[in-house]
């Protein structure tokens, strides 16, 4: 039993989501210019499929959207400081991003020539980077496996591509007409960036709960938790990967979003974690909860709540020690063997302070 | 209208300035049974000290606030100030600003402060009279006058032997031999500013200091200017400050003051919530802009008076206005750019 | 209201404590619990100390846990008391340390606070268990050169504590309890030691750790290096 007063949950800091969003943006722009320096290679005349104005402009739909896909889908990877995680998003972000991309290209073609037509360049111009960015987006976010992100992606890029694309031709006359390849770069730029800043804002809306790794290296990392359920283990392709322990099982435990905070279970093969100082097997955590999994600890943050104070830390153990772990600053020690799981331990006294004068 | 009739001019208010949360302390009125504030045993508590005044073109206002670690103690203020106006022989004006904070582990720095800041002022007084003084002659040899004058006088005052064995003006109950120049330790931050401005509006201003007191100059644009850098950071915030009569060693720094600027000496216990090395801090925001203008002598103690958490120590300010006339609102100009 | 940071100044006081098993026979235990209110009552009533300084608790035994985490004494209704298990890990209290010092500064600067360095109060009542590794882990805090944040360490045995470990382990001062005095006696004063350094050390106007004089019942350790 916990003896220590609730404080107000503890929400991410703006700057830490502000950041985030910055850095999906700049990713966003990053793929954009990558896109482009792709599309480019094919050249003003020497076109893939240059007898097929529809098949070539796929191809190069094709090159620009791997490009702010593989981009964007390595934004996740970067903010969790976790690269392994690329390994996964990357090839499914890049296999989807050149079949969307391609499809995508055709598409806008047979829109630009075949239905508006050159009568209404720009309205093309829209709706077929939108078309572009709802595929592309649906790459990315299929690419981190979440219903919740592939909605945001296809959303996100439809609503950023739209507004690339609406913004397209005011670059190109900006630019100066005779720079047609810097008109496409900072156009491309334009889109890649708002396809991240769409995606960036829709993943902030839908974020209910956060999981921050306090980690005994570095600073302690946030982990948005966007779906209904989430995986915490040491797999490459759950929500929260904790790779750096090795008491943590692939599969360790699954959080799933409840009305009053996250039901958190151990998953079969996990004897136990701790959850606010307490073993357990099953518990409900709430803003502020820290758990225990393995020898990590994790702190649950809520989507908005009161603010953070310096003080007003977890009001429990926030770090307990394997005496089996190898010490973190000694990498020639041998590995320890496994330790048997923590006994439950008896609570503690609970110290009443004397009231002040 | 009747002439007894009494009135409170509303549009002087002295009201509190609260930074942040405020402190425990400041819940307090001086007066409560809590006994936060006493008065100091051996005199010189100093609650507030003010000197200000005119010369020439510049308008110079000193204030110095007992701290609140004093006042739960009852023991004196450690900050003291000296002001004073010199001709050299080729009929410049000066006025002389000096500043001293003693040291908390120094057993009598109030005297020390005290002490120093007039003598130090006297001396400069002095010096500017002669008729080989030169401002490049005093940056040169500023330590060497401490030295030589003002360490020495230091540590002489009416030994308590004797009919006539009251001590002077706060000074140690003992023996000058018996008292260790470590007892009289404090931080000096002088400066010497022309009463007329310069060409143009500048004037070449003299800056020279002993530890970590600052002076920081106020713009004309309201934003805070330190002129001399020192320290580096290391993480974390020390204390560690040299100190007279230990150290002589005079760090010298030219400035220029321009029309409109403002120079502010301060002891550490304003200095340290002004500005850091992050950059202005809230109380330093405030002052940029209550400062831009000299002020009424009320509204300056209350300005010093802030109440901030953490902020117990000694609070003195000197201000040297280069423009008496206020020429600006009081609110910022729009940015130009 | 303006968002700039108001450069309040923060002094914060980590104390450490044994709860090893070998803690329960000496009444050691009880006499830590029984100080801990008086240590919070003596702070949280002085009007320029609670403003300015927080402590936080650690304890250890084969691992470590932070019962409190730093705060305001006037914020601290209720804290967890120490418990007797384990053994006597200092790798774990110094691995702790070194985390929560970090987290603890890095949360305050970002609030626009300004901190002076930890001050370590460090209590142990026997010789560690982890004799081949903690002194590693113990350079690594301590060592200012490579870790700017190293906290000043007051270190104090009672009992079967070693008096050159306790040398060891204190950077500025180190204290062990006489073979003639009851620990659990010892460990009050001790606690009554380190009340009146935080005290001392919150109450000056320029802040810095004030090295209590050695506990009634205790001796001065002269420091050694690791």
């Amino acid at each position: 039993m916990s003896s220590f007063t609730q404080n107000a949950p503890m929400s991410p800091p703006a700057s830490g989501k502000n950041a985030r969003l910055l850095t999906t943006v700049a990713f966003g722009a990053a793929g954009g210019l990558v896109g482009a320096l792709l599309g480019e290679i094919q050249g003003e005349g020497d076109r893939f499929f240059a007898d097929n104005i529809h098949l070539a402009t796929g191809v190069w739909f094709m090159l620009a959207m791997v490009g702010i896909a593989a981009a964007l889908a390595a934004t996740e990877s970067f903010l969790q400081k976790n690269s392994e995680k690329l390994t996964v998003h990357l090839p499914l972000a890049l296999a989807a991003g050149l079949g969307g991309g391609f499809l995508a290209g055709v598409i806008a073609q047979f829109v630009y020539g075949d239905v508006i037509g050159e009568s209404s360049p720009r309205l093309a111009r829209v709706v077929g980077w939108a078309i572009a960015g709802a595929l592309g987006g649906l790459a990315v976010g299929f690419s981190f496996k979440s219903k919740t992100r592939i909605r945001n992606g296809a959303l996100g890029g439809l609503g950023g591509g739209a507004i690339g694309g609406f913004l397209f031709d005011p670059i190109a006359e900006a630019i100066g007409g005779s720079n047609a390849i810097g008109a496409r770069v900072v156009g491309l730029i334009a889109i890649g960036a708002a396809i991240g800043l769409l995606m960036g804002l829709l993943d902030a809306a839908s974020m209910s709960f956060s999981i921050e790794v306090l980690s005994r290296e570095g600073a302690p990392r946030v982990i948005p938790l966007f779906d209904p359920v989430s995986i915490v283990g040491c797999a490459r392709n759950v929500a929260v990967t904790l790779m750096r322990d090795p008491l943590v099982k692939e599969h360790h435990v699954r959080m799933t979003r409840t009305a009053q905070g996250l039901q958190v279970d151990a998953l079969p093969g996990v004897a136990s974690f701790m959850l606010n100082g307490q073993p357990t097997t099953s518990g409900l955590a709430t803003a502020g909860s820290v758990l225990i999994v393995g020898n990590t600890s994790l702190r649950v943050v809520g989507k908005a709540g009161g603010q953070t104070t310096p003080t007003s830390y977890a009001q429990t153990p926030t770090y307990q020690a394997n005496p089996s772990a190898a010490p973190v600053s000694d990498s020639r020690s041998t590995p320890q063997p496994a330790a048997p799981p923590p006994a439950a331990r008896p609570s503690r006294p609970t110290i009443q302070m004397k009231p002040k004068k | 209208m009747s002439g007894d009739s009494v009135r409170v001019d509303a549009s002087h208010p002295v009201s509190k300035l609260t930074i942040g949360d405020g402190s425990v302390f400041g819940t307090n009125d001086w007066w409560s049974n809590d006994d936060w504030h006493k008065l100091s045993v051996t005199g010189f508590a100093c609650d507030v000290a003010c000197d200000a005044g005119t010369v020439g073109e510049v308008a110079v206002a000193a204030v110095s606030i007992r701290g609140h670690k004093h006042r739960v103690d009852g023991s004196p203020n450690e900050d003291s100030f000296a002001v004073r106006v010199a001709k050299d022989v080729n009929g410049n004006e000066y006025v002389i600003l000096v500043l001293c904070d003693g040291l908390s582990s120094a057993k009598f720095s109030s005297y020390a402060a005290r002490r120093t800041s007039a003598l130090v002022a006297d001396l400069l007084q002095r010096l500017m009279s002669d008729t080989v003084f030169s401002i490049d002659r005093l940056k040169d040899n500023f330590g060497l006058c401490l030295t030589e004058f003002v360490a020495p006088e230091l540590i002489r005052w009416p030994n308590p032997s004797g009919e006539l064995s009251l001590p002077a003006y706060g000074c140690p109950e003992k023996q000058s031999s018996e008292v260790s120049p470590a007892d009289l330790l404090v931080t000096l931050t002088v400066a010497l500013v022309p009463t007329t401005n310069g060409t143009k509006g500048a004037s070449d201003i003299l800056i020279a200091s002993i530890g970590d007191s600052p002076a920081l100059i106020l713009t004309q644009r309201g934003e805070w200017v330190r002129p001399e850098r020192n320290s580096t950071d290391d993480g974390v915030l020390s204390t560690a400050t040299a100190a007279f009569p230990k150290s002589t060693d005079v760090v010298v720094t030219d400035a220029v003051l321009y029309e409109g600027d403002c120079l502010c000496l301060m002891s550490d216990g304003v200095g340290n919530f002004v500005m850091n090395k992050s950059g202005t801090l809230r109380l330093g925001t405030h002052l940029a802009e209550a400062w831009r203008n000299p002020r009424d002598l009320p509204t300056l103690v209350r300005d010093i008076s802030f109440d901030l958490r953490s902020a117990d120590d000694d609070r003195t300010v000197i201000l040297c206005w280069t423009d008496r006339e206020p020429k600006r609102p009081e609110t910022p100009p729009e940015a130009d750019e | 209201m303006s968002e700039t940071a108001t450069g309040e100044n923060i002094l914060p006081f980590y104390i450490v404590c044994d709860e090893s098993g070998s803690m329960e026979g000496i009444g050691g235990i009880d006499a830590i619990n029984s100080g801990l209110p008086e240590l919070h009552s003596t702070i949280a009533s002085d009007p320029l100390v609670s403003d300015k300084c927080r402590i936080g608790l650690i304890s250890f035994s084969d691992i470590a846990e932070e019962l409190l985490p730093l705060s305001r004494a006037t914020d601290i209704p209720a804290m967890p008391g120490v418990q007797a298990k384990g053994v006597t890990n200092y790798g774990e209290a110094f691995n702790l340390l070194r985390y929560v010092i970090d987290r603890d500064i890095d949360a305050l600067k970002q609030h626009g606070y300004q901190v002076y360095r930890p001050a370590v109060f460090f209590i142990t009542d026997g010789e560690p268990t982890d004799d081949q590794t903690w002194e590693q882990t113990y350079r690594a805090l301590i060592d200012k050169t490579t870790y700017r944040r190293a906290p000043n360490i007051i270190a104090f045995g009672v009992n079967g504590a070693n008096a050159a470990t306790i040398g060891k382990i204190g950077t500025v001062g180190a204290f062990i309890a006489s073979s003639g005095i009851n620990p659990g006696n010892a460990l009050k004063e001790i606690l009554r030691s380190l009340t009146s350094s935080i005290v001392s050390s919150s109450s000056s106007s320029s802040p810095q750790l004030v090295v209590p004089a050695a506990p009634d019942g205790c001796t001065a350790v002269p420091l050694q290096t690791v």
